[in-house]
């Protein structure tokens, strides 16, 4: 079954998460609900005005040309590889 | 350097944090809590009262959550960068193939299957201007191949950007690093099944890594033995020619996008991600490892395909 969540109370429940990271950050508080809304905000404003301009053009010019130049993807890591305890483990989930 | 970790349950996956200033394990769970909350709150498409389900009644432009925002945009890029071979109107599809709640519900039904063979509505029939996004009429979203993977990467930006600790932030293998890592990397295991061959990377301070397969996440439906991995050209279950691809990238978007893309292109995936320059790891059906661009041990050059850098490995089912 779906779980079937109340809305009202989804929003308490919200409320009062807020509520408990806003005490527990003593001290870190406000930046850390600052950040909160600046990566979520930020990022969604950085992509959003992205996605405008790209989708703008969508219409009037095939798309997989364009989309095929992503072979030029930047922000390679170099791995090197691993010995002792790992930190974490990547599957597919 | 010493390191803090922290494990729980979370979208029938597990997820983690690790920390290399201990002293901060606490407000950084704290953070990721939160923020999680807010990603459940917006695209978990298996509560209805979540922001993406209430968008599933109304079409034309609506106004989203600056999360949801987010997820949507990360999707039509991780969309544009696969050319739709990962795609967020894939929603309707998945959900006639069974998967329309948590996966241990699914797995625990075996009904019959409504096979409808046809291609999903498109990633280009959205828009997203600013906060609005317009929406065809009949279209479900599911962010389901990106929002993990999105909120990997955010989650490890604020953690550190708030608390200035270095962090790995793991959901269901999708794993981000923001700050500095311990010692020369972070040291991440790769292996799908209990059953794969297993290695293990050193992934430098700030990069990330993801793994999707088509083994893991799967259930029966009339006859059939389906996984959640929906190829956008035909709404179907991708082949299994692979059992699983890991990428390294810069975010964990991008990595996820990749490795979601090689499952649902098959062969064409080894050059398509070579030709991307990204390290990958390919666990072909048979067992055969493919190891590409920077991956440690592939070779860095000839292999005009994948299968001259192919090295069996033992283990494999």
């Amino acid at each position: 079954m779906t779980k079937d969540l109340n809305p009202p109370d989804e929003r308490d429940r919200t409320v009062q998460r807020v509520s408990r990271l806003r005490r527990s950050l003593v001290g870190v508080a406000a930046a850390a609900s600052l950040a909160v809304t600046g990566v979520v905000g930020l990022s969604a404003t950085h992509h959003a005005s992205t996605r405008t301009a790209t989708t703008t053009g969508s219409g009037t010019t095939t798309g997989s040309g364009t989309t095929t130049g992503t072979g030029t993807t930047s922000g390679s890591p170099t791995l090197t590889t691993g010995s002792g305890a790992a930190n974490a483990s990547t599957s597919g989930s | 350097m010493t390191t803090a970790v922290t494990d729980w349950e979370l979208w029938s996956t597990r997820a983690r944090l690790v920390v290399t200033d201990p002293g901060q394990l606490a407000p950084a769970f704290t953070l990721v809590e939160s923020y999680l909350a807010l990603v459940d709150d917006a695209a978990n498409r298996f509560r209805e009262d979540s922001e993406i389900r209430r968008l599933g009644a109304r079409s034309g432009w609506v106004t989203l959550s600056p999360t949801l925002t987010d997820l949507v945009a990360e999707a039509l890029t991780a969309a544009e960068l696969t050319d739709g071979d990962v795609d967020p109107t894939v929603g309707a599809a998945v959900r006639r193939l069974g998967y329309d709640r948590d996966l241990e519900l699914v797995q625990d039904e075996t009904g019959p299957l409504r096979a409808v063979v046809r291609p999903v509505p498109g990633h280009r029939r959205l828009r997203l201007d600013g906060r609005r996004l317009r929406v065809p009429h009949g279209i479900e979203l599911d962010l389901g191949a990106s929002a993990k993977a999105v909120a990997a990467d955010r989650a490890a930006a604020l953690v550190h950007a708030t608390l200035g600790t270095g962090v790995l932030v793991s959901l269901g293998g999708d794993i981000a690093t923001a700050g500095p890592a311990p010692g020369a990397g972070w040291q991440i295991h790769v292996q799908d099944r209990d059953e794969d061959p297993a290695t293990q990377v050193c992934l430098p301070a700030g990069a990330a890594i993801a793994t999707s397969s088509t083994v893991s996440r799967r259930w029966r439906r009339g006859g059939r033995t389906l996984h959640h991995i929906v190829d956008p050209r035909t709404g179907q279950p991708a082949s299994d020619l692979w059992r699983s691809v890991t990428v390294a990238a810069d975010t964990c978007c991008r990595a996820n996008a990749v490795t979601t893309a090689a499952l649902v292109r098959g062969e064409r995936a080894v050059d398509w991600v070579r030709a991307l320059g990204l390290p990958a790891r390919l666990l072909r059906r048979d067992g055969a490892v493919v190891l590409v661009g920077g991956w440690p041990g592939a070779s860095q050059e000839g292999a005009p395909d994948g299968r001259a850098e192919a090295r069996a490995q033992g283990g494999a089912a």
